[in-house]
């Protein structure tokens, strides 16, 4: 029976259905969680792990151990040593690394091509259009992962993985692991084996070139002669919708490029045109394998592509001009009620440089609240802190505070401390956000955790109480040697209350001080500030910032 | 047939992502093919939310191209007034006109979309603006008015009446005869329109 399904969602049911008994992955973005969550089903073992080397290493393990394993990588390059390994070693078990691109920058400002890191990793690469192919591919990638001993990357973008069509479900097919076998040549990566493996995997990806020839994953869709165009992934549809006269070439297995089917494809048409999302990467091997063709002279690089740009860039469409209204942005903003948001105040009134890693960017990395000087990648806050205070020592000194969600703290934040427990001092400032552990997810005590690292003081303070984050920060700030305070309290969210805040009119100087904390429910009114009674989950902080005692709790809601 | 498009969008909170899945399975249950494409964002906050919903006898793209949307639900307004340019000229657009002040609106550094519908009709579109929260009664505070306004686009939908039946109630939901109740609201506010804001419609008259 048809369903509609996600592409995530269509991931996880192919793994149950494909026999795969372990999913490792990273669950940086709301599309992961969901895959991984998708994965629940009797015989698939379901592992959130804190870094992508660690979900990768993880399914190596297990491919090494005769199952069949898929690797949820939010990208390809924060595991990128242990692909180039597992490249060179092969796998036993079927071994799938699902990498998810973000072209729309939706997720962060930094995007990358993993169809361009996985030819540098020398992994071959399979890409499906919509989610169908998500779950059927995902088998087709762990076979082929089999056939060849190869890890396949199987690439994908976050909105594929929001997008739902309706997916054919089978029954999950649950495999048993065949058991360790000893094959020392190929798995301990020492020099001297260097070169047979070396040789090995160039001869593989030779091979599997030949084998896109006939793969079924890749497919020639002959119709007009005048404009053929090669293309994957999701830009296929994009391709079908604006160009439905055209000749397609759909590279299912884009990597390695099956050059002999793209070839005597060209030959088949007058004209031939590359669509692909984000970096040319199809158009820089076919102008190397000699193919003349169009490509990003039409197609934007930046952003996701659609229809309309295909049709813009190759049916002779001109792109309509627009007069588009100036329209008010709306960067995200954190919920009434966030307890975040009294650490961040803290952190202002602290007037300290803050590096960050944050699972969310809602509250306090952007205006009204905005202490974030600094914030990169999972897990550098404290390094970042840590170099800075190197080169700058006492000009710095109680004036930085590195600040780590718990997941950062635990992808590699942690080694940071132990590093910086040997010479240096400094503030982290630990902080429960991010999802909160699943049912069975086991999470190893921050405090004790830090203390073990080597911190000179340790504390806990409950992150939504102004006073208590302020007290925490001076002391610690002042205090000599490194210093975690471990921040507590997650998301209480769809909170609700009977009796929200209401502002006493006679008493407020419209000073602002409670609009600045960047609350929901707070606005400028006519005579005084203004709190929405159905917005207000009464968390009191507003109260606590108010130097006019011009906020008080409410009346009882009807 | 060529693919009949839906925009949805507001602002996360509101049950944006929800009601385009009840859209999307209704379509999947009167035997169409369907795609619901959600734009991805941060997990944590308040953000605008944009899906595209497409229905047809093929879906190619489930992004829907510019000015090719018959219909439009706009939760919240300024969020409305982002979508517009996928809206084909002369589309239908539900509006809840109860905006969420972004926080320089709320600091008076930025005025209110308060001529949205305006701005919507001069497109030019068909704007059938209402106070949906007000519209439909919430019942232990889950919102309802997603129903309320598919129920108000749903005549112009290629969708019999049954395939939404089926659909807002699938998976057992707790509260089954409040949700038919908020789509039928809906659907008696469209046949209070006049015709030239109801034309158009695929199953009424």
């Amino acid at each position: 029976m048809k369903r509609l399904a996600t592409g995530a969602e269509a991931v996880g049911r192919g793994a149950a259905e494909s026999g795969v008994s372990l999913v490792s992955g990273r669950p940086a973005s709301t599309p992961l969680a969901q895959l991984l969550a998708a994965t629940a089903c009797e015989g698939v073992r379901t592992e959130r792990a804190p870094s992508e080397r660690i979900a990768l290493l993880s399914a190596v393990g297990a491919s090494l151990a005769g199952a069949r394993a898929l690797a949820v990588l939010p990208g390809l390059e924060g595991a990128a040593d242990a692909l180039r390994a597992a490249a060179a070693a092969g796998a036993t078990g079927g071994l799938v690394a699902l990498a998810v691109d973000d072209p729309g920058l939706a997720l962060g400002a930094v995007r990358s091509d993993s169809r361009a890191l996985a030819r540098a990793l020398e992994l071959p690469c399979v890409e499906p259009s919509d989610a169908r192919e998500c779950l059927a591919y995902l088998a087709a990638a762990l076979e082929l992962s089999e056939r060849w001993s190869t890890l396949v990357v199987l690439r994908v973008t976050a909105r594929l993985l929001l997008e739902a069509r309706p997916v054919e479900f089978g029954a999950p097919a649950p495999r048993r692991a065949a058991g360790l076998r000893r094959d020392r040549a190929r798995r301990v990566l020492v020099s001297e084996h260097g070169p047979r493996l070396a040789a090995r995997l160039q001869e593989r990806l030779g091979q599997l070139a030949a084998e896109g020839v006939d793969s079924p994953l890749n497919r020639v869709e002959l119709r007009s002669r005048a404009l053929g165009v090669v293309t994957s992934g999701t830009s296929y549809h994009h391709v079908r919708e604006a160009l439905p006269e055209a000749s397609v070439l759909k590279l299912g297995l884009s990597f390695p490029l099956p050059s002999e089917l793209v070839r005597d494809f060209t030959r088949a048409v007058d004209r031939v045109a590359v669509v692909e999302e984000m970096e040319p990467v199809l158009e820089s091997e076919l102008r190397a394998a000699g193919i003349s063709c169009r490509g990003k002279d039409g197609l934007p690089r930046a952003g996701e592509l659609s229809a309309d740009h295909v049709a813009w860039a190759l049916s002779g469409l001109a792109r309509p001009a627009r007069a588009a209204p100036a329209l008010e942005p709306r960067p995200p903003e954190a919920c009434p009620g966030c307890p975040h948001r009294a650490l961040f105040q803290a952190l202002k009134r602290a007037h300290v440089g803050v590096t960050a890693d944050l699972a969310s960017a809602a509250a306090g990395v952007l205006p009204p609240q905005a202490v974030v000087d600094a914030s990169f990648a999972p897990g550098a806050a404290p390094a970042l802190a840590l170099g800075a205070a190197a080169v700058l020592g006492a000009r710095v000194r109680g004036r930085l505070v590195a600040l780590v969600s718990e997941g950062s703290f635990l992808h590699s934040g942690a080694l940071t401390l132990a590093h910086a427990a040997e010479t240096g001092e400094g503030t982290l400032v630990v902080l429960e956000d991010g999802a909160a552990p699943v049912a069975g997810e086991r999470r190893p005590d921050l405090v004790q955790l830090a203390r073990a690292l080597g911190a000179a003081r340790v504390r806990e303070v409950e992150v939504a109480d102004l006073a208590g984050c302020e007290a925490a920060l001076r002391e610690e700030l002042a205090a000599p040697g490194p210093s975690v305070v471990v921040a507590r309290g997650r998301c209480p969210s769809g909170a609700r209350c009977a009796s929200p805040s209401r502002v006493v009119a006679e008493r407020c100087n419209r000073c602002g001080a409670c609009l600045r904390i960047g609350c929901p429910a707070i606005s400028e009114d006519v005579v005084a500030m203004l709190i929405d009674a159905q917005t207000c989950v009464a968390c009191g902080l507003c109260a606590q910032v108010c130097r006019a005692g011009a906020i008080a709790r409410g009346e009882e809601r009807a | 047939m060529s693919a009949a498009s839906v925009i949805l969008c507001g602002v996360s909170g509101q049950p944006v992502v929800e009601t385009a899945r009840i859209l999307a399975e209704a379509a999947l249950v009167a035997g169409l093919d369907v795609s619901l494409s959600e734009a991805p964002g941060p997990s944590c906050g308040r953000r605008g939310v944009l899906v595209h919903v497409r229905m047809g006898q093929e879906v190619r793209s489930a992004v829907v191209p510019e000015r090719s949307a018959e219909v439009l639900i706009g939760f919240e307004p300024l969020e409305a007034l982002r979508a517009a340019p996928f809206l084909a000229a002369g589309g239908f657009v539900a509006l809840n006109e109860q905006p969420v002040p972004t926080w320089r609106m709320r600091a008076g550094l930025a005025p209110l979309p308060r001529d949205a519908a305006a701005q919507l009709e001069a497109l030019p579109a068909r704007v059938v603006g209402v106070r949906a929260e007000a519209m439909v009664r919430r019942v232990d505070g889950a919102p309802l008015h997603g129903f309320a306004l598919l129920g108000l686009v749903s005549p112009l939908l290629p969708l019999p009446r049954a395939a939404f039946e089926a659909a807002l109630t699938a998976g057992a939901p707790p509260d089954p005869e409040a949700r038919r109740h908020a789509f039928a609201r809906g659907v008696q506010l469209f046949e209070s329109l006049p015709r030239w804001l109801a034309a158009g419609a695929a199953h009424g008259e």
